[in-house]
């Protein structure tokens, strides 16, 4: 990771005029080093516009790799999310009588939703609705899923006239029908005035958009691509926020969250990416490197056909190091098997690995494996033969790698083995040291393992950088509690 | 009449849960070489060894080897049968009845007989852990129960008074011998049983050395199956990096818990596997409210914004842990995320000092009707290793810059335990809590546990924490206990009997020779009778 931000640095000094220690740039490239994505986004962003012309290409290819990773690392969180929050929804709405909550319906409408069930979020939004205790503005919220729903199980009709029928005045249920509009595909019903329609409003009543405003107008923005709006949004923007406070009864509230929240921001950034990368791959001192990053970025939100054009263009370079070369090759063999080409790509990865025994290639192999969910025993077992070789810094990424590996084959004890052997126990939680993404991977290990501790310690670090990951430390701290089972027991040390 | 049989059988039916684990009393055939020693490296010596008036780490590791529960909790937090080979609950929660091993037998004394382990053991302990002259903490974790009775020599019902959450996981609590203690009502720390204990576990005690050693051996007839290492030996350390280094000359096989100072060095060493194990733990100053300077508020939280928690933990222990808010640790589920721990701001200290009626003395001292704010700081020898030593002075300084004079004492662990648990002779102490799954705060701040040895050290008395303590015990609720625990953290964190501190990174550290290692996060040594050094590699 320090070696690709190393690279996009070199590219600066060789191709901008001069950088002081505290250039923005380079104070940039400091927090990128540090995975503090969110501060480096913001703080190169504000120095945009008054940049040098000169400087400019390379403040967008840094802006494109930054908001990258921030994209990357929330996609993760938000899979993260889902899978603990639909735990924590199934046991709440498992509960019956007096002190049972209403709105755990809601959200596990919200929850099945997200996770691709239609059918399920449906028959939730409708127990929801049917509620007579439930008040006007969470109906026509849950009215609104409702007809996704329906638009995703293909009845688009039937959609079109629920939302129809929705009165918009409150600022929460515009701003949900828009982003519903939105990820419907239905521009021309104007989400993003929709949006800017709901802010106003909540400014005029004084007070701060909820994060559920929030959360709907970042998606709606993500995809309309006003970057600059949604950037000024988040930076002000109380991310760790709750969606709704349900108070039952002494003693007992129960505190929601907005899943699609980290999906949002995830489509954000990604979107800020592709726009900051193609604006520097238009100069042609920094175009190699850029389209190198596009190629990533493109693979990540599925466009393959865009990412197999740029990562083409990045290995017909000459000038570009051997090692960007090969993690590119890799990429392109990814890309073909997305396009059905399965057994060639997979041979292809095969051969590259007996050829190189390199960590970092054998590490890049496994986590294109990974995330494609393809086996690849050949490469596994060469890179646990140089894991087992010994330790270090070097062999951090090949452990890493095989974790993550094992986590796709939910093979936890393994994940964690491997995982733990490539973290920074100097550092154990720090997203200084460690990639987040790992962190997250190994957090999730340990969730699955019912290691609850280990994975919050880890969410509670990450949290000072991501707040938006609240979501996730409630959702497990409530199957931690409902799980643990202990004597009750403390000691003086 | 066939019919009410019927309804009968089906009302037993519905009535009983039963449960039906599998027994695991076959020995350890499982090819793994038996023999070796393992030498373990021990921040001190263990006050005393038995379950019951034992309330530090080390003598839980202890009788974690020595002893058994009626059920143990394996490490994908399932209830799994120990002395108990099967229970069944009863459909209002209110009855459990457990059905025990009869192959068990008490660690043999010195020219003593096999004796089997039965029902009356178990009702000894719970009456023996119940009864008021026992000085233990377990009373309050365990007053739910309202009685235990022997149905015969292998079958004990248990009776709670009503229901809890978790209620089979607290039967995990370890069982003594009838014929154990001198005295057969209740058990004190002058009982020699305390001292030299006999248990059901998978060591017994041989010996305690001059070098105030603790030696366990196997036991050949553990029911489990005889644990694979030999011997286990606790060598008490006074400073954690001479822990390490006896562990890098190989004069111990493992530590406990490493330094977080020695991680690095650590961790280049092949020779050694560090393993991560998050004990639910954080460190504190607590404070003496019977001093009427402490049991003003301000001043305590005066205290809390005086010191700069952050620059102690980058500095003295490598930024190796996690600065915290309240009473629980972060990785517990109680932990609540909304509060914040207090800032670093002397300003806001002296502020509150003077709001609190003093005022600097020439000496620079502040004073209330003459009186200097002047502290007594105790500290366990067993704690005097360089980094302690460093917070414990950084302290010192922090609190003179807004005029509150520390003087430090260092004490010898069992001398600080009396001074601390039984005299209450200190205004300040810094120690650590360490938890288990349950994050049970109730001895720590409930103001009936209030007295000698018991928990609540510092005599905190809140009647809404109380009254939120108790309601937190009585729910069968899982989120109300949250929502209830979160309140406690906010209003204990307001309160300040304790200025938080950190809760540290842990690891253990180990020789490569020892395998098949599982650590438990709390009792450590729970799955160490599957512990094996290769008999090549045994010295």
């Amino acid at each position: 990771m320090k070696r690709v931000a190393l690279f996009c640095v070199m590219i600066f000094f060789l191709t901008s005029p001069s950088y002081s220690a505290d250039d923005p740039m380079q104070r940039g490239m400091e927090l990128y080093k540090k995975h503090h994505y969110e501060e480096a986004a913001r703080m190169l962003h504000s120095y945009l516009s008054s940049v040098q012309p000169g400087k400019k290409s390379a403040m967008c290819l840094s802006l494109g790799m930054i908001c990258f990773k921030n994209a990357e690392l929330y996609r993760q969180l938000y899979q993260a999310s889902l899978s603990v929050n639909l735990d924590y929804l199934k046991r709440l709405s498992a509960v019956k009588g007096k002190a049972r909550s209403r709105f755990v319906k809601l959200y596990m409408g919200e929850a099945f939703l997200e996770a691709g069930n239609p059918r399920k979020a449906a028959s939730c939004f409708r127990e929801f609705i049917a509620d007579k205790q439930i008040s006007t503005k969470h109906k026509a919220i849950a009215r609104v899923g409702l007809g996704l729903a329906h638009y995703r199980e293909g009845k688009k009709q039937q959609a079109l006239d629920l939302w129809s029928g929705i009165k918009m005045s409150a600022p929460e249920v515009l701003s949900e029908l828009a982003a519903a509009y939105s990820t419907a595909g239905l521009t021309n019903r104007n989400p993003s005035v929709m949006c800017e329609k709901a802010l106003a409003s909540v400014k005029k009543a004084g007070q701060e958009p909820s994060i559920r405003i929030l959360k709907n107008v970042i998606g709606v923005y993500a995809r309309t691509g006003l970057i600059k709006k949604g950037l000024d949004l988040v930076r002000h923007a109380d991310m760790k926020g709750f969606s709704y406070e349900e108070v039952l009864v002494k003693n007992k509230t129960i505190r929601f969250y907005d899943f699609a929240l980290l999906n949002n921001l995830s489509m954000f950034y990604g979107k800020a990416s592709l726009g900051y990368l193609k604006e520097a791959a238009a100069d042609p001192k920094v175009k190699d490197a850029a389209h190198y990053y596009l190629g990533e970025a493109h693979a990540l939100f599925g466009n393959i056909d865009q990412s197999i054009k740029v990562t083409d263009s990045f290995l017909s370079s000459s000038r570009m190091p051997r090692q960007y070369k090969d993690k590119a090759t890799v990429r392109q063999a990814a890309n073909r098997y997305q396009k059905g080409h399965k057994t060639e790509a997979i041979n292809f990865l095969n051969n590259l690995s007996r050829q190189k025994a390199a960590p970092d290639l054998l590490a890049e192999v496994l986590f294109t494996c990974s995330r494609l969910h393809c086996e690849c025993p050949e490469t596994v077992a060469k890179a646990m033969a140089l894991a087992e070789s010994g330790e270090g810094k070097n062999l951090s990424s090949v452990n890493c790698a095989l974790g993550t590996y094992y986590l796709w084959q939910k093979d936890y004890g393994k994940a964690v083995f491997y995982m733990e052997a490539g973290r920074d126990k100097s550092n154990k939680n720090r997203i200084e040291q460690n990639d987040p993404l790992t962190l997250t991977n190994l957090a999730e290990a340990y969730y699955r393992t019912k290691k609850f501790s280990e994975a919050l310690e880890i969410y509670f670090e990450m949290s000072k950088h991501f707040p938006a990951l609240r979501q996730i430390q409630v959702a497990m701290q409530g199957v931690y509690s409902m799980e643990q089972k202990s004597a009750g027991d403390v000691k003086v040390f | 009449m066939k019919r009410l049989a019927g309804v009968l059988f089906l009302i037993v039916l519905i009535t009983l849960v039963v449960i039906v684990p599998p027994s695991e009393a076959a020995p350890k055939n499982n090819g793994k070489s038996d023999g070796g020693t393992l030498n373990y490296g021990e921040y001190g010596r263990p006050a005393t060894l038995d379950p019951i008036t034992s309330n530090d780490m080390i003598s839980l590791r202890i009788t974690e080897l020595i002893f058994n529960g009626l059920v143990g909790i394996n490490e994908r937090q399932e209830i799994v049968p120990e002395l108990a080979e099967r229970w069944e609950i009863s459909n209002d929660g209110r009855t459990y009845t457990f059905y025990l091993r009869s192959d068990v037998t008490w660690h043999p004394r010195e020219d003593e007989e096999l004796r089997p382990f039965t029902a009356d053991d178990v009702v000894f302990t719970y009456n023996i852990m119940t009864h008021p002259k026992t000085i233990t903490s377990l009373k309050v974790r365990y007053e739910f129960i309202g009685g235990v009775t022997k149905l015969d020599d292998y079958t004990v019902e248990c009776k709670l008074k009503r229901p809890v959450l978790n209620a089979l996981a607290k039967f995990s609590f370890k069982i003594i011998p009838q014929h154990g203690p001198s005295t057969p009502e209740y058990l004190t720390r002058e009982d020699p049983f305390v001292h030299k204990p006999i248990g059901t576990g998978p060591y017994m005690l041989k010996n305690l050395t001059a070098d105030r050693e603790v030696v366990l051996v196997a036991n050949e007839n553990y029911f489990n199956g005889r644990p694979h290492v030999d011997k286990f030996v606790a060598k008490p350390f006074a400073d954690q990096n001479i822990m390490t280094q006896a562990l890098m000359f190989n004069a111990i096989d493992m530590v406990v818990l490493v330094n977080p100072r020695n991680i690095p060095e650590l961790q280049g060493d092949k020779r050694f596997v560090l393993q991560p194990y998050n004990a639910l733990s954080y460190s504190f100053f607590g404070y003496n409210m019977r001093n009427p300077l402490l049991a003003d508020k301000r001043v305590r939280k005066a205290i809390g914004y005086a010191v700069n928690r952050q620059e102690m933990l980058d500095a003295f222990f490598n930024a190796q842990g996690t600065i915290i808010s309240g009473p629980f640790a972060p990785g517990s589920w109680a932990y609540n995320l909304d509060v914040r721990p207090l800032p670093y701001d002397p300003q806001k200290a002296r502020d509150l000092l003077q709001e609190a009626g003093f005022v600097q003395g020439t000496d620079g001292i502040m004073e209330q009707n003459g009186e200097k704010l002047s502290l007594t700081l105790k500290v366990p020898i067993e704690k005097e290793n360089e980094a302690v030593k460093r917070v414990v002075l950084a302290f010192k300084s922090y609190l003179k810059k807004i005029g509150v004079d520390i003087k430090v004492e260092f004490k010898e662990w069992l001398s600080w335990k009396e001074s601390v648990f039984l005299k209450h002779d200190y205004d300040i102490i810094f120690a650590s809590w360490v938890f288990d799954d349950s994050a049970d705060i109730s001895s720590l701040f409930h103001s009936a546990e209030i007295g000698p040895w018991k928990n609540n050290f510092g005599a905190y008395s809140n009647p809404e924490v109380d009254s939120l303590i108790v309601e937190s015990k009585l729910t069968l609720d899982h989120e109300k206990r949250r929502t209830i625990n979160r309140k406690l953290h906010a209003l204990i964190a307001e309160e300040s009997p304790y200025t938080f501190l950190w809760t540290l990174t842990n690891y253990a550290a180990y020789n490569k020779k020892l395998r098949h290692v599982a650590i438990h996060p709390y009792k450590f040594f729970s799955f160490a009778d599957h512990w094996f050094i290769p008999e090549e590699e045994q010295k």
